[in-house]
């Protein structure tokens, strides 16, 4: 019986390295970037990835580069990471629900919180490829696998972007852009098959986000936030008990 | 060390927000409404993250090689192959577009 739980775990792991594969592959060349661009920054290269390493937080970064370089006190860098952050909030709370295991694991879990673990690990399935069962569990093993992938991707990218400015050819790394938004759209396509709700909330967001960055102009993190807010109180608003997922 | 002390404070302000949801208690049980509108936020949050974002992928300049490439991945989608199929198809399909200009 324990034999077969530590299987069901290790599967659930590499089933998690497996589908955090592709967000690896979307960190890859941004982390690269954010290593050359620190490097080029004044930052040693030992300080950049000791960014990666322990703030993990690519927009954040950037921004935090940016800053510094204009000149920008510390408190205030802390202060502008701190609310760009706090969408994770709303994301962490999701998961929370979600995620099987005890609180310490919860926790320590918690530090692979990105919009694009979440978004992969609550949409796609724990039963596997071709799984019509999505079921609303995420096992903690998967979590991790999808985490700990998605975060080897930020780091070590980050660490041979400040080593090698030309690590990945230009033509790599440019269309490496498009990765992260074809395992979005991967994950959405088949949601939207499946449920008209989804597909209506999905599209809603994708239109309040436009409008929000088009029309008030709103930084990209408070328009993806607020959109998200928005369009999934109004998916909320129309489900009833028992409906659909 | 100012930089060291900058990491450690963005360390923080970023791992908070991740973990206080965390450490509600288990049982806690949120009312049928707030649970119904969490389970709608995955969906909203994939919406937003693609558009327009997916346009400005690729090349901010050129918004139709976001435009090729998220199509690309659709078309593979809707035909079921496995993920990392969708994501090898986009990349090639937008390496291809941008070889050939």
């Amino acid at each position: 019986m324990v034999f077969r739980g530590a299987q069901e775990e290790l599967s659930q792991f590499r089933l998690g390295l497996m589908q955090g594969l592709s967000i690896f592959l979307g960190y890859l060349p941004a982390a690269v970037a954010f290593g050359v661009l620190g490097a080029s920054t004044g930052f040693s290269h030992f300080q950049v990835a000791a960014m990666s390493i322990w703030v993990y937080a690519g927009a954040s970064q950037f921004m935090a580069l940016n800053l510094y370089q204009s000149g920008v006190s510390a408190p205030e860098i802390i202060l502008a990471t701190f609310v760009l952050n706090l969408r994770h909030v709303l994301m962490s709370t999701v998961l929370s629900k979600r995620i099987q295991g005890n609180r310490a694991l919860r926790c320590l879990l918690s530090y692979g919180i990105t919009d694009e673990t979440f978004v992969l690990t609550t949409i796609s399935s724990s039963m596997g490829p071709g799984s019509e069962e999505a079921g609303r569990e995420i096992t903690a093993a998967r979590f991790a696998g999808v985490a700990i992938i998605a975060y080897s991707g930020w780091v070590i990218g980050s660490i041979l972007g400040t080593v090698f400015a030309d690590i990945l050819p230009q033509l790599a790394m440019k269309s490496m852009g498009i990765s992260l938004y074809a395992m979005f759209i991967a994950l959405l396509i088949p949601s939207m098959k499946k449920s008209g709700r989804v597909a209506v909330v999905a599209l809603l967001g994708a239109a309040i986000n436009w409008m929000l960055l088009s029309e008030l102009k709103l930084s990209a993190g408070w328009s993806v936030v607020t959109a998200t807010i928005v369009a999934s109180a109004c998916g909320g608003a129309f489900c009833y008990k028992g409906g659909d997922q | 060390m100012k930089i060291y002390l900058l990491i450690a404070g963005m360390a923080l302000v970023t791992y908070i927000p991740r973990l206080l949801p965390m450490i509600l208690p288990e049982n806690i049980k949120f009312p049928g409404w707030l649970d119904r509108w969490l389970q709608q936020v995955p969906y909203a949050a994939l919406g937003a993250l693609i558009f327009p974002g997916v346009l400005a992928s690729v090349d901010g300049q050129q918004p139709w090689l976001g435009l090729l490439g998220g199509v690309t991945a659709g078309l593979l989608a809707l035909a079921g192959v496995n993920l990392l199929i969708v994501l090898a198809g986009a990349i090639a399909v937008v390496a291809i577009a941008l070889s050939i200009i």
